[in-house]
């Protein structure tokens, strides 16, 4: 018959496999800091190659409208917009500190979701819509007044219309859930262990 | 932060959090990839570390939410139970060790998580204070909860050697 005192003695035994030694953790730790660095920095570029790609359709194509210059203007704040808040909740979990008290960890992870909650239901829809406005005042010259034929302006628009709804309802929505069971998933967990405890 | 502290900071705590992960995890190997990720967030973060708590509460905080968000996390859910190792240990007596090792890790899996959570923490001798500060909970009603837990673990324990 063993007491709870035996049993810290076999918790205490030492396990079959050596621990890893702390210059293994460190060179581990600092490859995945530059890792990180990189990645931020590449997001970072990202948002200033949007910037860069808009600015030199406006500049080197000659547009005959300013509609043209004012839908490529739109496209460049909706993109750039959308990617600066996918950015920042991106960094916010990235860099979310774990040594806090679990209640904290908790209104964390809920801050979070209300953001992405908000991103990914307004946030996306104001989206479309701008991007979408764009398109329609872009299309004014690059289809419709450009002399393309009929049948070609028709394909167009129904492939673009098609896309945008393809992706407005089924890739945006089949994302969102993956993304929103994830963290519904964390949050209810730690509230469950805050209540059990 | 100077490498020798904190070769000195894992030196002092790397077999507790081990043991911590081990109670979590379904084998060593991935106790070990807890107790890798848990102080790759301390080095990253030990310059965040205010003081506001212990060392090693901050330390066991970061260890229990890496343990707990890693479990979570859909890409690392593997197939299978948990595995043993009593195939590494080659002598009698050694295999007999292990097998109570095991006997003791089936018995804490058989626990709800927050009990799991708490009897890993009493078993590594942390004092209830500080258990009580690292999960933000009343020490009056922890002592009453790991009293309840000590037994229900001693009884599960026996009940698994005795199989």
């Amino acid at each position: 018959m063993k007491d709870f005192n035996d049993l810290i003695e076999v918790w205490k035994r030492p396990g079959s496999l050596p621990l890893p030694g702390a210059e293994l953790i460190m060179a581990k730790a600092k490859v995945e800091g530059k890792n990180l660095q990189k990645k931020l920095l590449i997001e970072r570029l990202c948002l200033l190659l949007s910037v860069a790609s808009m600015a030199a359709v406006a500049v080197w194509i000659d547009f005959r409208f300013i509609s043209s210059y004012i839908a490529i203007f739109m496209m460049g704040s909706c993109v750039i917009i959308f990617m600066y808040y996918r950015y920042k909740q991106s960094l916010f979990l990235r860099k979310m500190d774990y040594g806090r008290r679990p209640k904290i960890m908790i209104s964390d992870f809920e801050k979070y979701y209300a953001r992405q909650k908000f991103l990914n239901t307004a946030g996306i829809r104001r989206y479309f819509i701008g991007l979408n406005l764009a398109f329609a005042l872009y299309f004014y010259e690059v289809i419709y007044l450009s002399g393309m034929p009929m049948l070609w302006q028709i394909i167009t628009l129904v492939i673009y219309i098609f896309w945008m709804l393809f992706a407005y309802f089924h890739l945006g929505p089949r994302q969102v859930k993956k993304e929103n069971d994830r963290i519904e998933k964390i949050i209810t967990y730690y509230k469950s262990l805050e209540a059990e405890l | 932060m100077v490498q020798e502290d904190f070769t000195e900071v894992y030196n002092t705590h790397a077999g507790q959090v081990f043991r911590m992960c081990r109670g979590y995890a379904r084998d060593e190997d991935e106790a070990q990839d807890l107790l890798q990720e848990t102080f790759m967030k301390v080095w990253q973060n030990l310059s965040q570390f205010r003081g506001d708590s212990k060392l090693s509460t901050w330390i066991y905080r970061i260890a229990v939410n890496t343990c707990l968000s890693y479990l979570r996390s859909p890409k690392n859910k593997r197939p299978g139970e948990f595995t043993e190792n009593i195939e590494r240990v080659e002598d009698n007596e050694g295999q007999e060790k292990e097998a109570e090792v095991q006997a003791l890790y089936k018995a804490i899996r058989k626990l709800p998580e927050a009990d799991r959570l708490l009897i890993t923490m009493v078993l590594e001798e942390i004092s209830y204070e500080e258990i009580a500060t690292t999960l933000d909970v009343s020490p009056g009603n922890l002592r009453v909860k790991i009293h309840r837990i000590k037994q229900q673990i001693t009884k599960l324990y026996e009940y698994n050697e005795g199989l």
